[in-house]
């Protein structure tokens, strides 16, 4: 009578699910879980989950420590580690603050090491990354335009995109004529409308408006060309091309 | 470590099905569904309906049991449902309520 209620309660401290068993619900506890088979549902532990090899779980999970050598298909919620071995595969997100994945684990998923925010610091990483070619590209067309270059520093694409229109406004005060003729040759894209407007300080502003928006629109690019050293350039910078052309169309 | 253990800090709330012994000393809610062997220990609760082969109960059992082969009520044991089974054993000191069915 006896033996059975001996032999189980000598394993009592731990609850194992066997490989032929499959849980589909929620289960509480505050013990260490073995699961060798397969359950279905949530899975809510004070102490440790062990996912074996044959053990699959298809669940949210909340635990003090995990140990993956199976599957986990959901998201893991640990207070301690989390831990995914050899073998172990997981589709999830993951928070804890201490985290294991050792060489032939499979993981797929976030992870949220508590205290920290991981992801908004890699997304704005790359919005930087991707802003630097711009910046690069405006740094040449300043480098035409000298004077304003100290203001291209301030930040951005546009910034750095502008320094001549400072360059205009600058010989604008001091003597508007002298001021476009020289722009024009270099730069100006729609010349029939232009000559006459370049008479008046306001629609000398204009004219430089235009410039400049026709310099954002890619006209760097031939300027380049014109010295030399347009060819690789135009190859290293992928979206001013494609804008450049249809200027290019134009003339 | 074949057998399954169900441990006595544990809730199961759900469904439970499989092809290997079950030992219950926590608490199991809904449904099992086995083809061996049940033994629900003397702290072990289950709220559920049984299918299984066989079923040795310590604890308490709350829901219709249906063995296919012998469901056991050992002393001290608190069972409620109706048990359907072709060999019943109830020992003296277990409370059971409920129908039972010995033709199988």
């Amino acid at each position: 009578m006896a033996a059975p209620r001996t032999t189980s309660e000598d394993i009592s401290e731990e609850t194992i699910v066997g490989p032929a068993i499959a849980i589909r619900g929620r289960i509480d506890g505050e013990e260490d879980l073995r699961v060798e088979g397969r359950i279905e549902g949530s899975i809510a532990l004070t102490e440790t989950l062990y996912v074996e090899p044959s053990g699959v779980v298809i669940a949210e999970v909340e635990a003090r420590d995990v140990v993956v050598s199976g599957i986990i298909i959901g998201d893991v919620t640990a207070v301690n580690s989390v831990t995914l071995n050899k073998g172990a595969k997981l589709i999830g997100n993951i928070r804890s603050p201490r985290l294991i994945i050792a060489d032939g684990a499979s993981f797929r998923g976030d992870v949220a090491m508590d205290g920290e925010d991981v992801l908004p610091p890699a997304r704005e990483r790359t919005r930087a990354t991707s802003t630097v070619p711009r910046a690069a590209i405006g740094s040449r067309g300043a480098a035409v335009a000298s004077p304003s270059r100290g203001r291209s520093t301030v930040s951005g694409s546009y910034e750095a995109r502008r320094p001549a229109a400072p360059a205009a406004p600058a010989a604008r005060a001091a003597s508007p004529a002298p001021a476009s003729p020289a722009a024009r040759p270099a730069r100006d894209v729609a010349p029939p409308a232009r000559p006459s407007a370049s008479r008046a300080d306001d629609d000398d502003v204009t004219v430089v408006i235009k410039q400049h928006s026709a310099l954002r629109k890619g006209e760097l690019p031939p300027d380049e060309d014109d010295d030399g050293s347009g060819v690789p350039r135009a190859k290293k910078s992928a979206r001013i091309p494609a804008r450049g052309r249809r200027k290019a169309g134009r003339r | 470590m074949a057998n399954t253990v169900i441990g006595s800090t544990i809730v199961v709330d759900g469904e439970i099905s499989g092809d290997e012994d079950l030992i219950i000393l926590g608490t199991v809610k809904g449904q099992i569904s086995l083809r061996e062997n049940i033994v629900v220990e003397r702290d072990g609760v289950v709220e559920a309906n049984v299918e299984t082969a066989t079923i040795t109960v310590h604890g308490s059992v709350t829901g219709d049991i249906h063995a296919t082969d012998r469901a056991e009520l050992r002393a001290d044991c608190r069972v409620v449902g109706d048990i359907h089974a072709p060999r019943i054993l109830i020992a003296d000191g277990a409370s059971f309520k409920g129908n039972v069915d010995m033709d199988g």
